[in-house]
């Protein structure tokens, strides 16, 4: 783009970018590990057939219980390996 | 009238209120300006009172009264529809990330239109996102009290309308007097109770029942239905995608959770509150809404299914323990519906009366209209709630969408696309907001899918489309939003000589 060579970025924002795609990533990995694993076990299976864990639907304690601990174990790792520390003052420091 | 209930409660509200009162005045911070220190708290929050106000501001009545009620009738299907709201924290705070934080700070804006204002550089933008402020938000606080209200309902055995009133006025009268400061702090604390609430609840509930394997097989022969996928509150895969979008990542069209995005104090603070988000609002979502369909087993014949928490409450808890439980939501009930008063009435005074009506009015008759334009909001709202819903809870949703329709597309294409022009803000915002309430009205669920997610895709797409066809942003926005400071000082030295 012709406008770019009169300003120089923000030098922070390319790792912000960063950040945001994992983040969206992230959002697809929750769609198929709650979303996906409970509608796999138990789309359309009549309660007659269904199995139960510990007093819930199998599907639910799937994809609902241990789909979500698992989900909530994961942002750990996303800050630990993609995230960086920043100053988010207004001034860019470098 | 249970006191021993009441009694306990009223005492948990206003040891919470107190402490937040006292701590903020210490933490305050010195160098802020008024504004920032008023509406963000100084950008000072820790993660952890981050986390909680975020999470407080997003989930109150909903999460505690109404997604029971629901699950009550509905059964699992709707859990796991609930459960989509986990990642909501994460994605606010991983999405509008850093970047918004950096660009709040460099523009110097403390609410969301200040962004807009700044981004877009337009009035029509500013109208618009007031419009569908004071129309989502007024919406969204009905829901707000006719969650109090149902719990005075079961606790004082008040007529619905009598509660009402009471917390109604006490909260629009705490509102018009305490205002904003120390919301995010007893958001906090009341966050910590509600957990614990939560854990007391299950252990209540596994003493004082058969457990969960002991009542799903009645659930099963009663009413197989409850426990089937899509079940009857229709989870199919595309719907559930839909509440994945409109619990989920588009949350971040929320304007008084957004606006959390701005408040953090450091990126160590920020990490922390995405890791803590994820688990709370796990904690909150499982807690209470899972006992919705156990409780259908216990007391078959509820006539109001918002009230199917509080009764399995005040049942199987002695009563002071009951009163620290139930104190929980309303005390989340009462900071939320605060926050979002200010919200609405800062939108009438700040954004169209002195932008448009009156620019040069004094501080005093600000004062004045924004005191009255508090009171008449509140009033109103409480008057709306008098006749309620079935379910509270499908308020909350259509609140929701209507919000995030209107805002998605502006915020996160304004903070990550350099090419979004005024023109499509203004386009994208009317037509998320206006064919969300008509598609709403005329045509709900178009394809299978939530309204929300139709709405949002118009938006979206005429956001990148009418972006194209009008004139790039001025090159002062971009340096303004993308530029390294030092380097606009550097230009601006250029032109000079």
């Amino acid at each position: 783009m012709k406008d770019q060579e009169e300003f120089i970025e923000d030098s922070r924002f390319a790792q912000c970018d960063k950040e945001m795609r994992v983040t969206m990533w992230l959002f697809v990995i929750n769609i198929l590990l709650v979303g996906g694993v409970s509608l796999w076990i138990g789309l359309n299976k009549p309660a007659a057939s269904m199995s139960y864990i510990l007093g819930f639907p199998a599907w639910f304690f799937w994809g609902g219980l241990v789909g979500n601990v698992i989900f909530c174990i994961l942002p750990y790792f996303m800050v630990k390996f993609f995230y960086k520390d920043m100053s988010i003052e207004a001034e860019d420091e470098r | 009238m249970k006191w021993d209930v009441l009694i306990p409660i009223c005492l948990a509200l206003i040891v919470t209120f107190a402490i937040g009162i006292v701590l903020h005045k210490r933490l305050k911070v010195k160098n802020a300006n008024f504004q920032e220190d008023y509406f963000i708290g100084g950008r000072s929050l820790g993660p952890l009172v981050l986390t909680f106000t975020l999470l407080a501001s997003a989930a109150s009545a909903g999460t505690f009264i109404g997604s029971p009620g629901v699950a009550y009738n509905s059964g699992f299907s709707w859990i796991l529809i609930l459960l989509t709201q986990v990642g909501m924290g994460v994605y606010i705070l991983g999405i509008l990330g850093k970047k918004f934080a950096i660009v709040a700070r460099k523009i110097n804006a403390v609410t969301l239109t200040d962004f807009f204002k700044e981004r877009y550089q337009s009035k029509a933008v500013v109208l618009g996102s007031s419009i569908g402020i004071i129309i989502f938000i007024s919406a969204y606080m009905v829901a707000q009290f006719v969650g109090g209200a149902r719990i005075l309902e079961s606790i004082t055995g008040l007529p619905y309308k009598t509660g009402l009133m009471i917390f109604g006025l006490a909260v629009v009268l705490y509102t018009v007097y305490g205002g904003f400061r120390a919301v995010a702090i007893t958001d906090a604390i009341q966050g910590i109770i509600m957990i614990l609430g939560g854990v007391l609840l299950w252990i209540f509930f596994f003493i004082k029942t058969e457990g969960f394997s002991g009542l799903i097989g009645q659930l099963v022969t009663e009413h197989p239905e409850m426990v089937e996928l899509p079940g009857p509150s229709g989870a199919t895969p595309l719907m559930l995608f839909s509440y994945f979008m409109l619990f989920g990542i588009a949350a971040i069209g929320l304007p008084h959770a957004s606006v959390r995005g701005m408040t953090f104090k450091n990126t160590e603070s920020m990490h922390k509150s995405i890791i803590y988000s994820g688990l709370i609002m796990a904690l909150f979502t499982i807690f209470f809404a899972t006992l919705g369909p156990f409780v259908k087993v216990l007391y078959p014949n509820l006539s109001v299914p918002d009230m199917a928490l509080p009764t399995l409450i005040l049942d199987i808890m002695p009563g002071w323990v009951a009163g620290i439980v139930l104190s929980a939501p309303l005390a989340a009930i009462m900071s939320t519906v605060n926050s979002m008063l200010l919200v609405t009435s800062a939108s009438v005074v700040k954004d169209i009366y002195l932008n448009y009506i009156n620019p040069k009015a004094s501080e005093r008759k600000i004062a004045k209209l924004s005191y009255f334009t508090t009171l008449i909001i509140g009033v109103g709202v409480v008057l709306f709630a008098l006749t309620p819903p079935d379910y509270l809870q499908f308020i909350v949703v259509y609140a929701i969408g209507g919000l995030e329709a209107t805002f998605f597309a502006p915020i996160v294409f304004g903070l990550y696309w350099k090419r979004a022009t005024t023109w499509g803000a203004i386009i994208s915002m009317y037509a998320g907001l206006i064919s969300y309430i008509l598609l709403g009205e005329l045509f709900p669920n178009p394809f299978g899918m939530q309204t929300i997610v139709t709405s949002t895709a118009v938006s979206i797409f005429l956001m990148i489309a009418v972006s194209y066809l009008s004139k790039r942003p001025s090159q002062e926005v971009i340096i303004k939003f993308w530029g390294s400071q030092r380097a606009a000082a550097n230009s601006g030295n250029r032109s000079i000589s």
